[in-house]
């Protein structure tokens, strides 16, 4: 005999109509939460969390040092987890390639878009995966950089009793440069995976193209027009090469006290504002394109 | 009134090819239960998304819950859609999934969680409600897409193909929860199918649509008052030869595909036994079988689909 009967209860509680950004909300919380739980998204969390160790460790050495020279090193590891090209940068395109990269190819090839958009507008799909693709981004090396920067300050002892109003901008300035390429790097990746996220009905597809797109386009922008007719513009067709002479120009990395990592070199600083723009145009055209691609799902 | 259509029509841009899927068709979706009958491009899925909002119409009007002031999004909170394709989260347990759809769907955390436990008991998913929806079977995943289009309660239900790949008990016990929740519940549903038998059972309203164009729209029991209701014949031979005889009596003579010496015979004057017996003898035939024609929703779709053919 059953305990109770399996009847079906019709609703007494009201239902509420979601505002605009409600509905996001609950879509960006969801796609966060399934996202990080995938089988293959722990291997960039774990190696993420193996920097920051590893930039731990190294830490008591920093302590120690004067105050001009730890804020110098304080700047040059800050901004180390987020060098778009080298060491790595490479760890921040396979977090984004294996978190990121199923945020809208899972929908197409489930076949649940159409079943969203049944329920909320085109526009509320699309912000809440550009914001779930966002906070993806940042989950990886981009927040190991700002915990670095901040247990560092801390171990080191606040500059708040006495005031040390001195040393308190130096600690804003880099905090400022930290969360403005931060901005940069995640807007620019996010935005991009998207589009190839769009395009396939398989995440592994959508992540391939990404560090393909990412390395094809340096190689063949940077390492062969560039190298062979020397025209500086088009280093900056390549998104990697544009956020790299950004990063190289925004951050003091020239007096390193522990002589362990080599000096980075300001590139082409003439381009400094191009390559930003360029990295801009990149991310909204990509944002553009994936909502046009949107568009003509509904319709298929 | 559940959906109102005025003049409706829908185009595609294919290739540079211009393809009509609704064509300035007018109808009306009742309160109750209406089957969305039809061949694979008819426009049948055409007609659900522009019901649904995922479409615009090129030209006409299409309602949904006309006469009510509504925003279309509060209107949406009162439909359920269960689509064709199997269309479930992957990665994530059939709980999860309901919970979510039912947040989406206008309902609290705490709400959605125990509307999704209800949901999935009604439709006789239990235990494994907490493992990966990627390992159930084709059953279940239909089962856990009509729980889905039940979480937020709603009044009016779209589900397209629901017992499609389902084992005849499967789409047996498919159609006893359809038939319930529309019965007993009142839900007006749409049932978009192309497996008639089902529709016998649950609806009271047909649509058939053919190439865009609305060929029927009635209740069910109607269109098979309406037709022309004949004879079925069987011979024990010769068959092709008799019958070319009712032929050139002037009869409408259907092969029964289902049966080899098999076929209807259809006449606006009675036809007698003595007849049709006399027919078979003198063709070497022996009758053995004659009685009035079943006429069934799957004949009469086969019938309207060729008239409007021939026409």
């Amino acid at each position: 005999m059953s305990v109770y009967e399996s009847r079906y209860r019709p609703l007494r509680e009201e239902k509420v109509e979601r505002a605009f950004m409600d509905n996001a909300k609950i879509m960006t919380r969801f796609e966060i939460g399934k996202s990080i739980s995938g089988k293959w998204s722990k291997i960039p969390l774990i190696f993420a969390a193996f920097f920051l160790f590893i930039a731990l460790t190294s830490l008591p050495a920093l302590l120690i040092l004067p105050e001009d020279d730890f804020v110098t090193n304080l700047e040059f590891f800050s901004s180390f987890f987020l060098t778009p090209r080298e060491g790595p940068g490479s760890l921040i395109w396979l977090h984004v390639a294996i978190i990121n990269s199923g945020l809208i190819a899972t929908d197409l090839g489930d076949n649940t878009f159409n079943l969203y958009l049944t329920k909320m507008k085109l526009k509320t799909y699309f912000i809440s995966k550009v914001i779930a693709s966002i906070v993806l981004t940042f989950l990886g090396l981009p927040l190991v950089a700002f915990a670095y920067f901040i247990v560092a300050i801390y171990k080191r002892g606040l500059p708040i009793f006495p005031f040390n109003w001195n040393l308190i901008g130096q600690y804003f300035v880099i905090l400022s440069k930290l969360v403005l390429f931060t901005i940069f790097i995640v807007f620019l990746y996010s935005s991009v995976i998207l589009l190839f996220s769009a395009y396939t009905k398989k995440s592994i597809n959508a992540g391939v193209l990404f560090i393909v797109y990412l390395i094809a386009s340096s190689v063949i922008f940077d390492g062969i027009l560039y190298d062979t007719t020397g025209f500086e513009p088009f280093r900056l067709l390549s998104p990697l090469t544009s956020m790299y002479i950004v990063f190289t120009n925004f951050f003091t990395r020239e007096v390193i006290s522990t002589g362990q990592f080599p000096t980075l070199e300001k590139e082409s600083p003439d381009l400094v504002p191009y390559a930003v723009g360029m990295v801009i145009l990149y991310a909204l055209l990509s944002l553009f394109l994936t909502y046009k691609r949107l568009q003509f799902l509904r319709r298929d | 009134m559940i959906v109102k259509a005025k003049r409706l029509t829908k185009r595609f841009y294919e290739q540079k090819m211009e393809i009509t899927a609704l064509d300035d068709i007018d109808l009306d979706i009742k309160n109750g239960a209406t089957a969305l009958l039809g061949p694979n491009g008819s426009g049948k899925s055409t007609l659900i998304k522009l019901i649904l909002g995922l479409l615009t119409p090129t030209s006409g009007k299409i309602e949904l819950f006309p006469g009510i002031n509504e925003s279309i999004g509060k209107k949406l909170m009162r439909v359920g859609y269960m689509p064709e394709t199997p269309s479930l989260i992957s990665g994530v347990n059939a709980v999860k999934f309901i919970r979510h759809i039912g947040m989406i769907s206008g309902l609290s955390y705490n709400l959605a969680l125990q509307r999704a436990h209800e949901v999935l008991d009604y439709v006789g998913i239990f235990e494994e409600r907490y493992r990966e929806i990627k390992g159930y079977s084709t059953g279940m995943k239909q089962r856990i897409l009509f729980a889905q289009a039940l979480v937020h309660d709603p009044e009016f239900l779209i589900l397209d193909e629901p017992t499609t790949g389902l084992s005849p008990e499967g789409r047996s016990e498919m159609l006893q929860l359809i038939s319930e929740i529309s019965k007993e519940y009142g839900k007006s549903i749409l049932f978009s199918t192309h497996i008639l038998p089902d529709v016998e059972k649950i609806c009271h309203n047909v649509i058939i649509l053919h190439l865009g164009k609305v060929l029927y729209e009635g209740s069910s029991s109607q269109i098979i008052k309406d037709a022309k209701k004949g004879k079925r014949i069987v011979v024990s031979t010769n068959v092709e030869k008799v019958t070319r005889d009712f032929i050139e009596h002037g009869m409408k003579v259907i092969k029964d595909w289902r049966q080899e010496n098999a076929f209807f015979v259809r006449t606006h004057e009675k036809l007698s036994f003595s007849f049709a017996h006399e027919i078979a003898e003198q063709n070497g035939a022996t009758l053995i079988e004659f009685r009035d024609e079943e006429v069934s929703l799957e004949n009469l779709f086969v019938d309207r689909i060729k008239e409007e053919v021939k026409a």
